[in-house]
């Protein structure tokens, strides 16, 4: 028995041994707190939570529970004869973290409540544990009224309900003790989809969930350097992977921030922002994540090591993507399992090879049993079946749950008694059919029954078939799932009888009708249970066995969405191209201007589908809270182009440009200024180009660079040098000291335009080496450079030129632009266009790239292009991109060239 | 001088920049009637400063001589952001927006009356906005549309392919190629070329309509396009119709490179150029 006062000191540091496999996850999390209490635990957007920290809240707030139990319940006191189930209705935080750890330490345990699950649906769950307390945070304390009048009206009992603000920060007079937890006591219940129309509670043992959590430190290798990101919603288990098994390791857990991202690539911008190591994503949400990073160019961020992906079928040709888009080594795992088996039964971790072993069309295997758990292909008679063969994939070991809560006949059902090897082991009965494979992994090969998994969610249709069925109107209704393109959606087919389908004689008539029923689901469901495609039959055919013929059931094409009024069809060409994607990823036609995403079944999984399909489309990136923002398509494509449903107008999500020629130290040199259009950073920009042909080629890559920037919150300025681009003068007149001059006067000019100090400077190649030279005397102007970005520098000036005239000699001669050989004018000293002097050429041959003289203050990258020589970098960090420019190539010389990687780098490092 | 950065188009989403002379200059300056001004189409996919700064360097010589010109990047070209209409082509999309900076240039320099320049593909352009707007009274382009002939082949076989493989270079590069040391990566390697033109009847007749509605033509062609014209003869056996028009004129430069590399055949281009906008620009008042 341990007090909770002081709770860290109790740990005999160097004597005690770290807790074993009969411990509970609290156990494991003092023990961490007790070996690093300074090191961090929780990160989220306000602060940092150390170990210590956190215990100290899980202690205090577990204090007032167990008063709390007191309390309320005297007679039970501190026993846990019935566990006391205490629900959480929080959003990502830390304080979510803390409360459901302090609700095991005061010996209950925790029902997650989705705050935005439907009242009724909440109201259920409440009723059904029972849950006699519910902690909340301050920002959602409001939103639980509908909850209460649902329970009211139903003559339950009303929780009561408790901001964990005020447990967190003040002591409890008498917080009692707390207790070694049964191993074998309830830690949690997380409610998934029944088929009957009622969620059923999986109860979820202390054993299980160190079964599970110590499997999971084990097969994804943590470390105390971690940090794994807390994405998904609680209600899901894969929240607990994010959260448990790094705290038992000593490593951190990084919340998503509450605020939508401006980034299109929101999770690639929360990644980079806060180091993250570890992220763990359902496989729908990975497969848009994948399809964004390729549309926008984006790399997967430098800082992540562990990526692994659950829930449904992996595709194989996005894997082969995410590999492209994968610059260093990242643990890549498939993870397969039910929530009776706490999170993940078994993994899948396919090496380099897999994939160049892989013909086309194969499945991605779920892999071999985790540490502690066992897996069996059995058949109907629970017999193992030979490999190869299919039959019911069953699960084992101490990781299953103990029941569904209340639900014998469920729990008798799903958990049964199976004689394996000689011995009688409990096992759980997935419904998922699977095969050994030669190699020991299992493969998946579907469901037994019809339940689907869509997201993040294992839906049972049963459950939305008996909402429909409660429906005004409805008869009977059917639920299936459609895939296109990897994407699936849900449609049902409603029978509601001849004479009314009769007066519905329109598609506007049959929408509304289905807004109807929409509607009424929405007070029953959660939103990603709501179907996006209804499909208005009479009554249903029926096979000789009178089951419903779902074979013959109207094609789910001629459905309609859920609307009410009249359709407004798309105008502009952005509207028609929006809405074609909205039905693509939608699974519905005749999408009107004015339907709300949402409301037509859209979640945030698929926004990102949407987003990914017209950044590749157009180009232009959506950032995602813009897309929330404005959620139909009318409201969208005016927000994006400027449409008004007449012609499409230039897309307002550019910059705003402006450009002009400002005093330069000699000539006015001409200027193009990049103001983002909203969120500016307060940070500029400023590119020294490339030099002769090179700045050619680079030019419209540099352009969009800028753009990038732009849209990601810098003020960015492209200027050029006299005699270069758009400015006035000779080239050859340029000297290191009239160019150091000129980018002061750059610094100046856009400190006047902006206000701001903070200053970081791009220089691309030969640009980059003179940078280095320059930045001392430029890091004494009034703006502090912060970050000198060298992209591709060119090492050694003399080589550099000795490049350049072999190339011009080499083209004078070669027939490939002139159709007779030519000869060098004696009068001109010029190389592919660039005019020269000896002055010139003797500063561009002492040019070198010498890391020593960038200014310790000045935070210094060099973002290098496949092949291109780097030097040696020194204190600055080196970034490798495998874009090829081949600038070292003579018939490249001509060949604008494209790095996405380059931008995607770049971008990283001016946002740390 | 006066030297504007401009942008404009429905949406600003164009960048040009317009050089116009002093107002002393515009005061005096020989063309004045209704003012006459350039505009520079943009040369495939280069920034409108144009190869090595021809563009720029042009715009300063006319402007000595008191034209004013625009130079601007067609939408999603240089500065310029993409285009308001990704359902036109890229041939009406380029008239749509030459049109505008006709108009920018009209508002801002008071000319009436255009003289459209265009290299390479802004030779193609500049053909089409000329045919549907009247303001444009010259045309001035560079290895624009072409039309093989009888004697361009023979020249072709009989001298050009024989004198190309005599050289080393030429060896060098079958061999290099045969041994796959020429593999570039993907992005960098060259597509197809893009420009068709029309068919030679079709351009008889674009040619006919300008020459009736008094449109002076010079097309000037570079030995960087000698995929279609390889002697100096041969646009009068394209064109056998016109050689006694007086409004069409042309010009071979031999020896050149398509985008003049060398800076002794940018001075000379330069000058030819400038001769033939202002030689244009005076026809048009007489």
């Amino acid at each position: 028995m341990t007090s909770s006062a002081g709770a860290v000191a109790e740990w005999d540091v160097a004597t005690t041994k770290a807790p074993g496999a009969q411990s509970d996850v609290l156990t494991w999390f003092r023990y961490q707190a007790a070996m690093h209490p300074d090191r961090v635990a929780v990160v989220d957007e306000s602060r940092n939570w150390t170990y210590a920290e956190m215990l100290a809240c899980i202690d205090r707030v577990a204090g007032h529970l167990r008063r709390w139990r007191r309390a309320t319940a005297p007679s039970v006191s501190g026993d846990v004869a019935e566990p006391c189930f205490v629900g959480l209705s929080f959003d990502h935080s830390a304080e979510a973290i803390v409360a459901m750890m302090a609700v095991m330490n005061a010996s209950m345990a925790f029902v997650p409540l989705d705050p935005d699950y439907p009242a009724d649906r909440l109201a259920m769950m409440i009723a059904d544990a029972p849950i006699p307390l519910v902690l909340t945070s301050a920002s959602l304390g409001a939103s639980f009224a509908d909850v209460i009048t649902c329970l009211s009206d139903q003559q339950d009992a009303v929780p009561e309900r408790v901001q964990l603000e005020a447990w967190m920060n003040t002591e409890v007079d008498d917080p009692g003790e707390s207790v070694d937890l049964p191993i074998d006591d309830v830690a949690y219940v997380m409610y998934t989809s029944g088929s009957t129309g009622r969620p059923k509670g999986v109860c979820i043992t202390h054993r299980a969930l160190t079964t599970y959590c110590l499997a999971d430190v084990d097969v994804y290798r943590l470390r105390d350097d971690d940090r794994t990101l807390q994405f998904s919603t609680l209600n899901f288990d894969i929240a607990i992977e994010e959260i448990f098994p790094p705290l038992i390791s000593g490593s951190a857990v990084v919340v998503r921030p509450p605020e939508r991202s401006t980034s299109a690539n929101e999770l690639s911008e929360i990644v980079t922002r806060y180091g993250v190591t570890a992220i763990h994503l359902a496989t729908a949400y990975w497969h848009s994540w994948v399809e964004l990073m390729h549309a926008s160019g984006d790399r997967v961020p430098d800082s992540l090591r562990l990526m692994v992906v659950t829930g449904e079928k992996v595709s194989v040709p996005h894997f082969r993507m995410w590999t492209r888009l994968c610059d260093h080594d990242v643990l890549w795992c498939n993870a397969y399992g039910p929530t009776e088996a706490t999170v993940s039964s078994t993994v899948f971790i396919p090496g380099g090879e897999w994939l160049e072993q892989t013909a086309e069309g194969v499945n991605m295997p779920i892999g071999k049993p985790l540490k502690g758990y066992d897996a069996y292909v059995l058949d109907e008679q629970l017999r193992p079946v030979s490999p190869g063969r299919t039959g019911q994939l069953f699960i084992g070991g101490p990781a299953l749950a103990r029941e569904y809560l209340h639900r014998d006949d469920l729990t008798s059902a799903a958990f049964v008694q199976g004689n394996i090897d000689g011995k009688s082991r409990r096992l759980y009965a997935t419904g998922d059919l699977a095969r050994w494979m030669a190699d020991g992994n299992i493969e998946f090969g579907g469901r037994l029954d019809h339940q689907i998994k869509l997201g993040s969610y294992r839906i049972e249709p049963g459950e939305i078939e008996a909402a429909c069925n409660e429906c005004e109107s409805v008869m009977d209704s059917v639920v299936g799932v459609a895939e296109t393109d990897g994407k699936k959606t849900l449609h049902v087919h409603l029978a509601i009888g001849e004479a009314l389908l009769g007066r519905l004689s329109t598609n506007a008539e049959k929408a509304a009708f289905a807004a109807g029923v929409a509607d009424d689901l929405r007070e029953r469901l959660p939103v990603y249970m709501i179907p996006s495609c209804y499909v208005l039959v009479d009554q249903f055919p029926h096979t000789v066995n009178g089951k419903i013929d779902r074979r013959a059931l109207p094609d789910p094409s001629t459905g309609v969405a859920a609307r009410r009024g009249a359709a407004c069809s798309p105008q502009s060409p952005s509207q028609r191209r929006m809405a074609s994607i909205w039905e693509e990823v939608l699974g519905v036609s005749d999408v009107s201007i004015h339907d709300d995403f949402f409301l037509l079944g859209g979640s945030s999984l698929l926004v990102t589908q949407v987003i990914a399909r017209w950044t590749q489309h157009s180009g232009e990136p959506i950032p995602v809270r813009d897309f929330f923002a404005n959620p139909t398509i009318a409201s969208i494509t005016h927000h994006l182009c400027g449409d008004s449903g007449e012609a499409m107008q230039s897309s307002p999500t550019h910059p705003k440009v402006s450009a002009a020629f400002f005093e330069g130290a000699g000539q006015p040199l001409h200027g193009t200024w990049y103001s983002p259009l909203r969120a500016s950073r307060s940070h500029s920009v400023i590119f020294a180009p490339a030099w002769g042909h090179e700045w050619t080629r680079g030019y419209r890559n540099v352009q969009q660079m800028a753009v990038l920037l732009s849209q990601h919150g810098f003020d960015v300025l492209r200027f050029d040098h006299p005699g270069v681009g758009q400015s006035s003068g000779c080239d050859s007149g340029n000297t290191f000291a009239s160019m150091t001059a000129d980018m002061e006067r750059a610094i100046d000019e856009t400190h006047r335009r902006t206000g701001n100090k903070r200053v970081s400077l791009i220089g691309h190649r030969c640009g980059a080496t003179w940078l280095v030279g320059a930045i001392e005397q430029l890091q004494g102007s009034d703006s502090s450079i912060e970050h000198l970005v060298l992209w591709d520098p060119v090492v050694d000036g003399n080589r550099w030129l000795a490049m350049l005239d072999d190339f011009h000699a080499e083209t004078l001669v070669n027939h490939s632009k002139f159709p007779v050989a030519r000869q060098d004018d004696e009068d001109v000293d010029e190389a592919m266009g660039m005019l020269l002097t000896d002055a010139r050429r003797r500063e561009i041959e002492s040019l070198r790239l010498d890391m020593d003289r960038v200014p310790a203050d000045v935070a210094c990258h060099v973002v290098c292009t496949d092949g291109v020589e780097s030097g040696a970098p020194g204190p600055a960090i080196l970034r490798r991109v495998a874009d090829n420019v081949a600038w070292d190539r003579l018939d490249c010389v001509d060949a604008a060239f494209a790095s996405p990687g380059s931008f995607a780098r770049i971008l990283e490092v001016l946002r740390t | 001088m006066i030297e504007t950065s401009v942008r404009f188009g429905p949406k600003d989403h164009l960048a040009g920049v317009i050089r116009d002379s002093s107002p002393w200059r515009r005061d005096a300056n020989l063309f004045d009637q209704e003012r006459v001004g350039v505009v520079m189409l943009t040369a495939g996919m280069l920034p409108s400063s144009g190869p090595y700064r021809l563009h720029v360097d042009l715009a300063g010589a006319l402007a000595r001589l008191g034209l004013p010109s625009v130079r601007f990047d067609l939408s999603g070209i240089g500065e310029s952001f993409s285009g308001p209409d990704p359902s036109a082509s890229s041939l009406q999309r380029a008239v749509n927006e030459t049109v505008s900076a006709m108009d920018l240039l009209e508002a801002r320099t008071c000319s009436q009356r255009f003289i459209l320049y265009g290299l390479c593909s802004g030779a193609d352009d500049a053909m089409q906005v000329a045919l549907s707007d009247p303001r444009v009274v010259g045309l001035v382009t560079i290895d624009g549309f072409g039309y093989r002939t009888l004697g361009y082949h023979a020249r072709r076989w009989f001298r050009d392919l024989p004198r190309k493989a005599m050289t080393q270079q030429f060896w060098r590069r079958r061999w290099r190629h045969w041994r796959g040391a020429d593999e570039l990566p993907p992005s960098l390697r060259g597509g197809e070329d893009v420009r068709e033109y029309p068919s030679r009847a079709t351009t008889c007749n674009h040619l006919r309509r300008l020459v009736r509605r008094g449109v002076s033509m010079h097309f000037a062609y570079t030995g960087g396009i000698r995929e279609t014209i390889n002697h100096a003869g041969q646009f009068d056996s394209m064109f056998p119709e016109f050689i006694h028009e007086r409004r069409i004129t042309h010009r071979f430069f031999e020896s050149m490179d398509h985008t003049a590399m060398l800076k002794r055949d940018r001075d000379v281009l330069m000058r030819h150029l400038v001769e033939q906008i202002a030689h244009t620009a005076v026809a048009s008042n007489s």
